[in-house]
Order: C-alpha cells, then sequence, then structure tokens
C-alpha cells in the first residue's frame, strides 16, 4: 500500500485503539474490582471486631462482586458507554488485537530498567520497613508517571506507576500502624483502587467536560 | 506519458475525492464505527457525511445499518468486501504513481 495510505490507516487505527480508554470507564471498573478486593481483606482481617457469619458474608460478597466484575466487565463498560460515551463521540469497535512483540511496539529497554528498578525498589520496601524508602519509591514512580506520557508511549508504565503509588500509600500506613501482613496487603489494594478510582474520574470527568452531547 | 503517471487516469473517482478518501481510510482501520465517531474523525458535517457515505453504499463499498446499544440509537457503517479491495487497489497505484515520481 502507498506509505501515506499506510500511514492515515495505521493513525486511524491507532486512534480506534486507544477510543477504548479515551473516557476514562474502563479505568473506574478495574479500580472498583481492586477496591472490592480490598475491602474483602479488611473483612477477612476484622473477624475480631465483627461477628464470624458477618466477616464471612461480607467475603462471598465482595468475593462474589469480583467475579460477576471479573466475568461482566466488558459488558459493564459497553452499557456505561453507550449511556456516557457514544452520545457525545460515537462509537468504533476496536481493530484486532496486534500480535507484535512488545519490542515492535516501542519497548525500550531503558523502560526495562526503570520497571526493574521500582520492583527492586519495592522489593526493598518490603523488607524493611521504613517510610523514608517508600518516598524514595514514590518519587521514582512520580518521575517514571511523568517520563511516559513526556514520550507519547503505551500505558504500561503509567499502570505501573499506579500500581507503585498504591503500594507506596499502603507502606505508609503499615509503617504508621504497625499492622500485620495481611492488613497491609489490604492496604495496598484499598490505596490502590481509590487511586484508580480518582484517576479513572477525573479522565471521565474531564471528557464529559469536554465533549457535550451531540445535537441531531 | 509514462505508463505510471497513466495510472492516474485510472484511480477509482469515489474514493478519489478527498471527504471520501477519509471516510474509507477511517472505515479501513476498523471493523465498524458509527456515524457521530466517523464526522469526528473526519472533520464533516452532518449533511456532508451523510451524502458521502450514501454515494459510498450505492457503490457497494459501505454497508450502512441502524442498530441500538442499549438504548441509544447507532448508525453503524462498515466497510464492504468491495470496498475493502477498491480501497487497495486505489493504494496500490497511488504506490505506482508515487514510485514513478521517485525515479
Amino acid at each position: 500500500m502507498n506509505t501515506q495510505v499506510t500511514d492515515s490507516v495505521l493513525q486511524a487505527e491507532r486512534r480506534a485503539r486507544s477510543y477504548w480508554e479515551i473516557d476514562g470507564l474502563a479505568v473506574v471498573i478495574q479500580a472498583v474490582a481492586v477496591l472490592l478486593a480490598g475491602l474483602w481483606f479488611w473483612y477477612m482481617n476484622a473477624s475480631g471486631a465483627w461477628g464470624r457469619r458477618q466477616t464471612d458474608l461480607a467475603a462471598i460478597v465482595c468475593i462474589v462482586a469480583v467475579i460477576l466484575d471479573t466475568i461482566r466487565k466488558r459488558a459493564v463498560i459497553q452499557w456505561l458507554k453507550a449511556k456516557i460515551t457514544y452520545p457525545r463521540t460515537g462509537y468504533v469497535a476496536p481493530p484486532a488485537p496486534q500480535l507484535s512483540s512488545p519490542l515492535d511496539r516501542g519497548f525500550k529497554f531503558d523502560d526495562l530498567g526503570v520497571i526493574c528498578l521500582l520492583i527492586a525498589l519495592w522489593a526493598v520496601a518490603l523488607s524493611v520497613e521504613t517510610p523514608w524508602l517508600c518516598v524514595a519509591a514514590g518519587i521514582v514512580t512520580g518521575l517514571s508517571l511523568w517520563w511516559n506520557p513526556a514520550r507519547a508511549k503505551s500505558t504500561y508504565l503509567d499502570l505501573f506507576g499506579i500500581c507503585c503509588a498504591g503500594m507506596l500509600a499502603a507502606f505508609f500506613l503499615s509503617s504508621i500502624h504497625r499492622v500485620v501482613h495481611l492488613q497491609r496487603f489490604a492496604y495496598t489494594l484499598t490505596a490502590l483502587g481509590i487511586l484508580g478510582l480518582v484517576k479513572g474520574m477525573a479522565t471521565l470527568l474531564s471528557y464529559v467536560r469536554r465533549n457535550p452531547v451531540a445535537q441531531a | 506519458m509514462t505508463p505510471e503517471l497513466q495510472e492516474l487516469a485510472t484511480l477509482d473517482r469515489l474514493i478519489h475525492e478527498p471527504a471520501r478518501l477519509m471516510i474509507m481510510t477511517v472505515l479501513y482501520a476498523v471493523p465498524e464505527a458509527d456515524f457521530i465517531y466517523l464526522q469526528r474523525e473526519c472533520g464533516l458535517t452532518q449533511g456532508n457525511l451523510s451524502s458521502h457515505l450514501a454515494k459510498l453504499e450505492e457503490a457497494g463499498y459501505v454497508m450502512i445499518n441502524k442498530t441500538f446499544k442499549g438504548k441509544y440509537p447507532l448508525t453503524v457503517c462498515s466497510l464492504l468486501k468491495k470496498g475493502r479491495d477498491a480501497f487497495e487497489e486505489y493504494a496500490r497505484k497511488m504506490r505506482v504513481v508515487n514510485n514513478s515520481f521517485r525515479k
């Protein structure tokens, strides 16, 4: 195909692929699932404060909600998009997924370096319980978040950054309150869910404000 | 005139029109898209897009389907096999002409 036509087709394909994320709904739904999982761990830990039956019931409700969310996620997002996105900016079916390797998609070794650094940092933060290490990890996480949009890359670093920010919040809380191990996991998931929810809602609100409903 | 350059005369005029070329490009890249999405991507007015789509549909290049997503009505457009082949042929001819200029 002619290079210019190919470029235009590729550009249209890229735009259609990123269209799924344009309104932040996918992030909101994923964040809700993570938040529910976090709450489940909270309830699992709260057996001292709650009656055993109540804890079990709450845990079952959370598990069912997480499973339903996982199975029906796409259907729920589609339903929400039909209410919010399609009347504003229209509908497009996403193109078939690319089967190319991460290296073909522009994955660079310096990105791999940042990810390894973050993983190493959090691994140390897991073993040494000090908030100052979390501050360092938070700074690197923030830098990776800043670095990604500046280079207009895919969102894997963005997502990883959010995950690490959730870990940061969790470790801060765990250091202050000296919580037990399972509670730390609950803190992590809850913080991650809240952060995802905030990010998704911010994207959604900005999208809704920028795109009023199209008049017929 | 070189034979490569003569390819210009055989270009599909239906696709060669800029607005329709934009529509065909977007529809070639995705399985289906609705009227509002096409309007925003191509920057066309409702009437303009409607008339170009009607011409493409008449030629058998595009299929227009009125459907619902939940309660929201959608006018979904997709490229048919004939349209896909015509677009690929158009791009091939453009490449031939483009290469002849570079020689």
